[in-house]
């Protein structure tokens, strides 16, 4: 009797329980939708509430850094500012200082409908700038001579939504990404040298480094993850898969909270048991 | 036929110290002289870079043909053979159809994407029966890591605020104040480690 109960023990604490668990829940959660609330963050709030109070005309920068791995975390939060800068009189143009950006924004392009807006005119897209840092440094001095021509070979002069835009001073806003370390690199180059304000769309992990700049007024606002993707959803009334990402992550977190006590509980039975 | 006085490696570290110092004063002095020509600087780097790309593609190309030709392990052999044959594929449909449409980011879209995607969920799992294992109450300290980890955990999970009102005030305090200000150590930290090791290095001072 002891041997079983201790081998069914050993089989719950079994990593690979853990891990079907997992699976099965993540499935489930998916194919069937709990639809629990969220409350925003104000961080969220403050991207939204900036954007939406930025003058007509105004031009947005979106350096869109982003490898392929940080798509699904970061990419909602994408795909939820390019329907935001649809639906409002700015105009924007993106570009990228990693070499898979331009791959990745297939994937942008293939889920938001740019056709309310005219290509050249109110928006345009930018290929890879090659040299990190320094691309970003020259990108802010000498914007002409970096984005030479478009990622279709237009050149900048036949683009009319970059008339006008000779430097990060004539820039209205800087949208960054943070799934490199690139984001770091318009503080000082962009931010600070020239006063543009910025607002970074980060995955998880660089969040707290983002609200270390906000807290400093270096950066405008930041949206956190998947979380923040949703939250924007939500405050554009455009609900998209974030939202429906985020059942999902509550569940995760309260499973993980729950093992988390119950394998220090039984811990803890353990050791006064022996004693 | 006379050597040169100055030895390369030594010219190469002159002119290293000169662009670099430049581009660290033109950022702090605000003087238009030196705004422009660092301005200049910088595309000349840009250029720069695109080339060391194009000599990382020969050099690894160079790497995996030796290997290909001359290793004795099937393996590597196999490896190298079909890697190269990946890379020069996708190179030249890149270049010959474009990278825009057609099947070059059919490629990267149907195999790539996916393929970074699973490579960085998986660990998400480990992380799980890690957090598991890291968050074993034994002394005092793991007690309040445990006990700050979980009101995290609440704070961070979507529906805690909406359905239970001022229970993730603390974890949202603990991410906003403490976390930040120890990001805010370790940025300065880094910081100022990476400007003495620029300075040495701009200076030709070995780094290894």
């Amino acid at each position: 009797m002891t041997t079983e109960k201790t081998d069914f023990k050993r089989l719950l604490m079994d990593n690979r329980v853990i891990y079907v668990l997992l699976t099965i829940l993540i499935i489930a959660v998916m194919l069937s939708p709990l639809g629990l609330p969220i409350k925003t963050l104000q961080t969220s709030r403050d991207v939204v509430d900036y954007l939406d109070n930025l003058p007509s005309g105004s031009v947005v920068a979106i350096a869109f850094d982003m490898i392929p791995s940080a798509w699904t975390e970061i990419g909602s939060s994408h795909v939820a500012l390019a329907k935001h800068l649809l639906s409002l009189d700015v105009k924007f143009f993106y570009f990228s200082v990693v070499e898979q950006g331009p791959m990745v924004i297939n994937n942008l392009l293939d889920k938001v409908d740019f056709s309310d807006k005219e290509y050249g005119v109110d928006y345009a897209i930018f290929g890879f700038l090659p040299g990190s840092e320094t691309a970003v440094n020259s990108l802010a001095q000498k914007t002409r001579e970096m984005l030479v021509a478009d990622m279709y070979g237009a050149p900048i002069d036949d683009l009319p939504v970059m008339d006008g835009i000779n430097s990060a001073e004539d820039v209205d806003l800087l949208m960054t990404t943070a799934s490199t370390a690139t984001y770091e690199y318009y503080v000082p180059h962009w931010v600070q040298a020239y006063g543009t304000p910025a607002i970074c769309l980060a995955g998880g992990g660089q969040y707290p480094s983002i609200l270390n700049y906000m807290a400093l007024g270096l950066y405008e606002g930041g949206l956190n993850g998947q979380r923040g993707g949703a939250d924007y959803e939500f405050l554009i009334n455009r609900p998209g898969n974030a939202i429906k990402l985020m059942d999902i992550q509550t569940i995760l977190h309260y499973l993980l909270i729950v093992f988390i006590v119950g394998s220090n509980v039984s811990h803890l039975i353990n050791r006064s048991g022996k004693k | 036929m006379s050597k040169s006085n100055v030895p390369v490696k030594q010219l190469a570290i002159i002119i290293t110290a000169l662009f670099g110092f430049w581009m660290i004063f033109e950022y702090f002095l605000n003087i238009p002289v030196m705004k422009n020509l660092g301005a200049e600087f910088s595309l000349w780097s840009s250029l720069l870079i695109s080339f060391f790309l194009a000599i990382g593609l020969v050099n690894t190309s160079t790497y995996h043909l030796k290997k290909a030709r001359t290793s004795k392990d099937m393996e590597t052999k196999v490896l190298s053979t079909y890697f190269l044959a990946l890379l020069f594929i996708a190179t030249i449909i890149g270049l010959i159809l474009g990278t825009n449409e057609g099947p070059y980011p059919f490629l990267y879209n149907s195999t790539f994407m996916y393929m970074y995607a699973f490579q960085v969920g998986i660990p998400g799992f480990y992380t799980f029966s890690a957090a598991l294992k890291a968050y074993k109450v034994r002394n005092l300290e793991s007690l309040i890591f445990l006990v700050a980890g979980v009101l995290v955990l609440l704070a961070n999970a979507p529906a805690t605020s909406a359905m239970m009102s001022g229970v993730d005030v603390i974890g949202l305090w603990i991410v906003d104040i403490p976390l930040v200000a120890f990001n805010r150590a370790m940025q300065i930290t880094m910081g100022v480690g990476l400007v003495a090791y620029c300075i040495r290095t701009l200076m030709g001072e070995r780094t290894e």
